[in-house]
């Protein structure tokens, strides 16, 4: 608990010229990473991957290096949200992007004929050198058992405020792991939503896809061509679109990576991508077009089959709901909560959705909750837990299982 | 120590009463570590003087040590290292009579006994707190330095970029299914405090020692 590494909840933060021990028992295994909590600091750049071995519910032959994808700013985070400090956001593969793929708006300062600003478009110029894409390198055949080698990549979305859809040209893989979970092995696919914090463990076959026949009934649609002498596919970590802003400029560039075969063979990846299948793509009011829908994967399934008891509670359909709770996210156009109130405020539940006043959740560095579990709302006023804090007391025992859900109906989350 | 103790033994030997008249007074090597091989203990022979020659000097007889049996140390199944591996191990000392059986065949099992049959797998539940669900690892040790700096990662220098040991993204943690991970967090930021989350890790039957774990340097 108290090296869960969060603080004001389970820890003061590590004041500069101070160290702290943390030691923790690796219980599961799998894929993951480590990350500052202090605030929005990891956005900066403090976090790393994270791997315990262990076993897998298919068979492989060699894992590669974790496969970190993020958003990328050449601002500290905190001077981004409180200064307004430009981000000029890229997108990074394991570190490695490139600025001049990307053009960001600018307001011209002139006015069209409605009277709305004239937006042009600008790069960046580098102002250092630019990296080449991530490589990754495949061989064929496994030396050990002569067949097509099996690799294991361990997929980690470690942005602020990105998800991506992961994928290789002409590559398909099987997903084995979810977060610590491990997962039976599935049909093999295309390409990988993946949310901030997640991580999938998925096993890619060293054997390109060549060319797929529309008229085979697969309504993936795809006739894409692939020269069997150029051993070069791009990797591509795709924005989705999320927030279905007008102008996303991060969503300008995919090809952070570069898959090869042949380690002599250095000539740029002439492939193109998997064409994105018709109920994988949503309407943009916006920008008036297709883009790649927001969602869950789903038809995961864990391999270790664990009981959770029935969730009580009633609703017409039998099933127990659980408790409810009003999700609201600050709203500043609220009479009541000007933006300056909360920053990074932004999130709340409460038991009585009609209350008028907005309590977001918020922590004290200098108490942390952890110090605190003994108190509770009867206590006197000295010993109460603060209001901010939004406790919930529940009395649940160690046998017991919770699960939070959030649906679109209460929140946007 | 023993590297000491064989060069006080020499010049006690060759030199004059001038320079070490007392020389029962060496330092005498630290209380034996039984886990060490019995080469380690007595030294290389050849640098050693014949005991029955020096008699006020500390005598290392030649005991026979038992080799103390250990469980299983094997390369989990990772990458080559000239194309993105790494030579990491993984260990279970405690675990005498397992045998690793990850395999390109197989990497459902990790572990199993080759008397009583029984494994540590895919299969193994690792949540339950009443059965021994997971096997026992060793101590992973990391130390994290996190500092102020500026990064290159797509040609715009970033600027107050927080670096973990130097680098973005950081060093990779490894460790293996059972291993204790202690890790060493120092933070040499200018204006920021700091503190790292495992994000994933259930941290069950985890607490601090607060008095242990943090410091000043």
């Amino acid at each position: 608990m108290h090296m869960d590494g969060v603080p004001g909840i389970t820890q003061c933060p590590i004041a500069p010229n101070d160290y702290f021990v943390y030691e923790f028992k690796a219980l599961q295994y799998g894929s993951s990473w480590y990350h500052s909590h202090y605030s929005v600091q990891y956005a900066d750049g403090l976090l790393g991957p994270m791997t315990i071995h262990g076993p897998s519910t298919a068979q492989w032959d060699e894992a590669k290096l974790p496969l970190l994808m993020s958003d990328w700013f050449h601002n500290s985070a905190f001077g981004v949200i409180h200064e307004k400090l430009p981000g000029y956001t890229t997108t990074v593969l394991n570190g490695t992007g490139d600025v001049t793929k990307y053009k960001y708006p600018y307001d011209t300062g002139k006015r069209d004929a409605q009277d709305k600003p004239i937006i042009d478009y600008f790069n960046v110029v580098p102002n250092a050198p630019v990296p080449a894409p991530y490589q990754l390198h495949f061989e064929s055949k496994s030396s050990t058992t002569g067949k097509v080698k099996r690799y294991v990549l361990r997929l980690i979305n470690t942005s602020f405020a990105t998800t991506f859809l992961f994928s290789i040209d002409h590559h398909e893989f099987q997903v084995i792991g979810a977060d610590f979970v491990p997962v039976m092995p599935g049909n093999k696919t295309r390409y990988l939503q993946i949310g901030i914090g997640q991580r999938y463990t998925v096993i890619v076959t060293a054997a390109p896809v060549k060319h797929m026949n529309s008229s085979d009934g697969d309504s993936w649609n795809d006739a894409v061509q692939w020269d069997g002498d150029h051993p070069n596919f791009w990797i591509r970590t795709s924005v989705v679109n999320c927030f279905k802003a007008e102008t996303f400029p991060q969503a300008d560039f995919n090809r952070t990576g570069v898959l090869r075969y042949n380690s002599n063979d250095q000539r740029e990846p002439i492939t193109k991508p998997w064409k994105v299948r018709q109920e994988d793509l949503e309407w943009n009011n916006n920008t008036k077009k297709y883009q790649i829908a927001c969602k869950d994967e789903v038809n995961l399934k864990p391999s270790l089959p664990w009981k959770i008891p029935p969730i009580p509670g009633n609703n017409d359909k039998g099933l127990g709901r659980g408790e409810e709770f009003s999700v609201r996210t600050s709203v500043f156009n609220e009479s009541h909560t000007k933006q300056g109130d909360y920053p990074l405020a932004k999130w709340s539940f409460e038991r009585d959705a009609k209350k008028d006043k907005f309590y977001p959740l918020q922590i004290d560095y200098d108490d942390p909750f952890f110090l605190n579990l003994h108190k509770n709302l009867e206590h006197s006023k000295d010993d109460a837990w603060k209001k901010k804090w939004v406790v919930i007391d529940e009395a649940y025992t160690d046998k017991d299982w919770v699960s939070m859900s959030c649906s679109r109906s209460t929140c946007c989350c | 120590m023993k590297f000491w103790l064989t060069i006080t033994q020499l010049v006690g030997w060759f030199s004059s009463s001038t320079i070490d008249e007392d020389v029962s007074q060496q330092p005498l090597p630290g209380p034996l570590d039984l886990r060490l091989s019995p080469s380690r203990i007595l030294g290389n022979p050849e640098t050693l003087l014949a005991p029955a020659e020096s008699k006020d000097v500390a005598v290392i007889h030649d005991v026979p040590i038992l080799p103390i049996e250990k469980g299983p140390t094997f390369k989990p199944p990772s990458g080559r290292l000239n194309w993105g591996g790494s030579n990491f191990e993984c260990e279970y000392p405690e675990m005498v009579g397992w045998l690793p059986c990850s395999s390109e065949e197989d990497r459902s099992c990790w572990l199993y006994h080759n008397t009583t049959g029984k494994r540590y797998g895919i299969e193994s539940n690792y949540e339950d707190p009443s059965i021994n669900g997971t096997p026992i690892g060793k101590l992973r040790e990391y130390t994290l330095v996190v500092e102020d700096g500026v990064w290159n990662a797509d040609g715009f220098m970033a600027k107050d970029v927080k670096l973990v040991n130097g680098t973005y993204p950081g060093p990779w943690i490894q460790a293996c299914w059972g291993d204790t991970i202690r890790v060493k967090l120092i933070n040499k930021l200018k204006h920021n405090g700091t503190a790292i989350h495992w994000h994933g890790i259930r941290q069950f039957n985890v607490s601090a020692d607060v008095r242990i774990h943090a410091s000043s340097i």
